[in-house]
């Protein structure tokens, strides 16, 4: 080579170095494959791409110094873009996710093939990095997402300055970018939270942690709204706050809406509980002339009468009890609504309870000529521990329920023990144990439609209005003994289908007396175990009551319906040598056909044995007279009651000196006190003192009367008296106060007069308070004669009279 | 300049000089029997006689680009590149390059190990 050839080859060699240079210089990065795909050149930007040295990269295979990915997923060796360009002849391009050591690119592969004069061929690629364009991308989206999504969203720096705004943010609070950038975002304050608010909030957004919480701000209009704020610091690599990103939405209509329903509900609290204590009032207001009323009554009663007069008055009494009933109905209701009515929790014996109750419902039945039969499941506690008046009204507002809508058939009564866990489980030094009573009233009536079931519970319905036209009632009666049931921890619910009746299942959890655990057969029935009992009677239902009770004490009842059925029985028995040893008959049965029978039952020698007749309901003492003149031994009135059963076959068999003691029986209520007793009676309303003057008269006693607390206090300090009855409510002093002021002024003397407490407010807890300032009983009004007298008679007479 | 003159007077290993022009100007009796070549076949020779096909381009444009800008970035540090033998067979070998510039001329030294 020559000297020129020098020359133009160094001249060649500064163009391709001033090429490379600029090539370098260019920021996509560049790189040139022969046609085997081996790197013949890259840029320097190449280099830093793959972050290798230059010289490492060169004759390498491109595919190798540049994996791509797609979709998160290698590409495989054959998939690589180069091969295309090469293997097709073609230009490609794409764009993929480069991976290397340090970054995560996201590039534009921009692949060209190149051929060349002398026939060969390469590719040249561009590589560009597209990772901040589609970053810048992505925010741009985003940022137009924020803008328009419903929620304000503002962003401010680490001091609270706003640095940007969305729509929504203008449209809450009526300020734009133009007045909000740069400033601080505390002018929204509306002044209605305290320091110590924003403290705890700018406390915890600057210990990193998003802050959530309602926030009353000022808009640009001056109103004030409420918004649910969501703020969020933003930290950078570093873990410094760089940022705050706040969302609020405006719960200002939520606000108002939930305050508006809060207001509306307490409003319509406030007014339930204006009309049942107004409701309550008036019912006592009611209750206090009727008390006269049916007092008044039952003296007219006890005077000489005609027949005429008697049947108006009888009227007169009847009609009182049933309005009284209904106030007593409302004033129940109101209470439960005002959530004053409260229970007692004293120990009972259930059925002794129920037994007056079921008479008198078995007179109404039987007046009806529906059957009332009472079935009480063996293993019921002798002492349970509850409410038993709440009991006796819910018996009486089922069954009244029952007689109201059943014209034939009957009603039977049920108890059994639905979970006696509790009673099996009874320890020593533990008082009280549970158990649960269910109580069913069966009813052959008119039943309830399935779609009336639900809210024959509610106040004020009754299955439909034509019921309230056609039977009466208030319709309050089966809302009281839902609430009744479910205050003592019931449940109450119904089985009923139309046209063939229905029945009411509830359930009472009751205390029990460990002393009265379940009911044992008495020793003295023991006697009489294996006895064979002929029963006739005509009603499937209480003949089960009957076999039922036998059995359970160990007894052989033969049961039969009718009285030739009951002859032939009791023949077959003396025949075999085993005569039946008591005959139980039902009166029901007794008529022309059964009359031979019977007669020989009563007549023949050998078929000749005790027998309990039972009687309908209501039966009268002539009846007894005349069923004991006709030979028969024991008469029982319906309902049966397992000791009323119990006691007529311990006196057919000559042992009634092993019944326990029981009661005296009923007295008249007007009859003559055993002892005259002097009484102090205080009682401010006229004509009540009137009633009770008379009515105290009557009984023998000795009143005198005195209308206020405090002449009570000055009389008795004057002259001793028997007793005293204190009515609470009354003038200038009420009979809480001069109680204690008795049994303070008691405290000198030694003495102690027993007071007797009357009040028309018959609520939940005005025993107690009686019994706190010192009084010895309580009387509800209105005062039934008879409870006035079994008062009474519980308190001794003083020996020593020193009236005046 | 120092490493220059080291590698120049090298006997131990393989040494090859090449000028501005990219022409070998002398090897040493090391480079003669480790690679096959002989003194004479290569003087005055383009230096792309002894460098892979695959690297030639390269080659050119890198020399070019020092020439122009006289910044080097491959010299003064062992590279591992082939080289070609007298037989036509690529040879991984250590290349430490170095340069020298004499009265406005640049002088090129390389010494290159075997590595094969």
């Amino acid at each position: 080579m020559g000297l020129k050839d020098f020359e133009q080859i160094s001249a060649l060699r500064s163009t391709l170095g001033k090429m490379e240079i600029a090539l370098g210089a260019i920021n996509d990065a560049i790189v040139w494959t022969n046609h085997k795909g081996l790197i013949e050149w890259c840029n320097k930007s190449f280099d830093r791409l793959v972050d290798a040295p230059h010289i490492s990269i060169l004759g390498k295979p491109l595919a190798s110094m540049l994996p791509l990915r797609e979709h998160g997923l290698q590409l495989p060796a054959g998939a690589h873009p180069i091969l295309g360009i090469l293997q097709e002849k073609r230009d490609v391009q794409g764009y993929y996710d480069f991976f290397q050591q340090k970054k995560s690119l996201f590039v534009e592969f921009d692949g060209k093939y190149v051929e060349f004069s002398s026939g060969e061929f390469s590719a040249v690629i561009v590589v560009r990095d597209m990772s901040e364009a589609r970053e810048l991308e992505q925010v741009r989206v985003q940022s137009i997402a924020l803008q328009a999504a419903a929620n304000a969203i503002v962003i401010t720096d680490n001091r609270g300055k706003v640095i940007w705004l969305n729509n929504a943010f203008t449209r809450l609070t009526g300020y734009g970018s133009e007045e909000m950038l740069g400033n601080p975002i505390e002018i929204l304050q509306s002044g209605e939270h305290d320091d110590s608010y924003y403290q705890n909030l700018w406390k915890t957004i600057l210990s990193g942690k998003v802050w959530q919480g309602e926030i009353i701000n000022r808009k640009k209009d001056g109103n004030t709204y409420v918004e649910m704020q969501t703020i969020t610091p933003v930290l950078n690599s570093k873990g410094d706050i760089t940022h705050f990103i706040a969302i609020k939405q405006d719960i200002t209509e939520q606000k108002k809406a939930a305050q508006a329903l809060e207001q509306a509900i307490e409003e319509a609290e406030t007014a339930n509980r204006a009309k049942s204590e107004f409701l309550a009032n008036m019912s006592h207001e009611i209750r206090t002339p009727m008390n006269a009323i049916v007092g008044m009554t039952e003296l007219v009663l006890d005077t000489a009468l005609d027949e005429e007069q008697l049947d108006y008055i009888k009227t007169v009494k009847s009609s009182a009890f049933s309005l009284l009933n209904i106030i007593n109905d409302i004033l129940d209701f109101s209470k439960i609504e005002a959530g004053k009515l409260g229970l007692e929790k004293i120990s009972f014996n259930l059925a002794g309870r129920l037994q007056n109750t079921l008479k008198m419902l078995s007179l109404r039945a039987h007046k009806k000529g529906v059957e009332l039969v009472y079935h009480e499941h063996p293993g019921i506690p002798e002492a349970l521990i509850g409410d038993p008046e709440r009991i006796n009204q819910i018996i009486i507002n089922l069954v009244g329920n029952s007689l109201k809508f059943t014209e034939k058939g009957g009603i039977k009564v049920e108890i059994a023990v639905a979970d006696k866990a509790g009673v099996m489980s009874s320890k020593p030094g533990q008082k009280v144990d549970p158990v649960t009573l269910t109580f069913s009233v069966e009813d052959t009536g008119i039943g309830i439609a399935p779609e009336k079931q639900a809210m024959i519970f509610e106040a004020f319905t009754q299955a439909d209005s034509f019921t309230t036209r056609v039977f009466g009632g208030t319709g309050l009666g089966l809302a009281i003994t839902k609430h009744l049931v479910e205050l003592m921890g019931g449940k109450i619910w119904l089985k009923s289908r139309e046209g063939s009746g229905s029945t009411f299942f509830f359930t009472i959890p009751f205390g029990v007396e460990r002393a009265g655990a379940p009911k044992k057969i008495p020793v003295f029935m023991r006697k009489l175990e294996g006895s064979s009992v002929l029963v006739a009677e005509g009603n499937p239902r209480s003949s089960s009551v009957f076999e039922e009770l036998f059995r359970h004490w160990r007894m052989e009842p033969i049961l039969c319906e009718d009285i030739a059925t009951a002859l032939s029985l009791a023949k077959d028995a003396a025949a075999e040598g085993n005569p039946f040893d008591f005959f139980v008959l039902d009166a029901m049965l007794f008529d022309e056909s059964s009359q031979a029978p019977l007669k020989e039952i009563l007549s023949e020698p050998e078929l000749k044995m005790p027998i309990i007749f039972i009687l309908p309901p209501g039966a009268r003492t002539r009846h007894f007279d005349a069923c004991r003149e006709a030979g028969i031994s024991f008469c029982l009135a319906k309902p049966i009651t397992p000791s009323d059963l119990m006691d007529a076959v311990l006196r057919v068999h000559g042992l009634e000196s092993e019944l326990p003691s029981k009661d005296e029986a009923d007295h008249p209520a007007l009859s003559q006190a055993a002892v005259p007793k002097k009484v102090l009676l205080a009682e401010d309303n006229p004509v009540n003192q009137k009633l009770a003057m008379r009515v105290l008269e009557k009984m023998g006693h000795r009143v005198t009367v005195v209308p206020n607390g405090r002449e009570a206090l000055e009389t008795i300090m004057k002259a001793a008296y028997d007793v005293v009855l204190m009515d609470v409510q009354m003038p200038e002093m009420d009979g809480l106060t001069a109680t204690a002021e008795i049994r303070r002024a008691e405290k000198e003397t030694g003495r102690h007069v027993p007071i007797i407490a009357m009040t028309a407010n018959a609520m939940q807890g005005d025993r107690e308070r009686c019994l706190e300032v010192g009084m010895d009983d309580y009387l509800p009004k209105p005062i039934r004669f008879q409870d006035l007298a079994d008062v009474l008679a519980r308190y001794p007479t003083a020996s020593k009279s020193d009236d005046g | 300049m120092q490493k220059f003159n080291e590698i120049v007077s090298n006997k131990e290993v393989p040494v090859i000089m090449v000028d501005q022009d990219g022409l070998i100007q002398d090897i040493n009796d090391a480079f003669e029997a480790a690679y096959g070549w002989s003194r004479e076949t290569l003087k005055g020779k383009m230096l792309t006689t002894i460098i892979p096909e695959s690297l030639r381009n390269a080659h050119h444009l890198g020399f070019s680009r020092f020439l122009t800008t006289e910044r080097a970035s491959i010299l003064e540090q062992s590279l591992d590149l082939n080289i070609v033998t007298r037989e036509g067979i690529e040879k991984p070998a250590r290349h430490l390059i170095t340069a020298s510039k004499e009265n406005g001329k640049w002088a090129f030294a390389a010494s290159i190990h075997d590595i094969s």
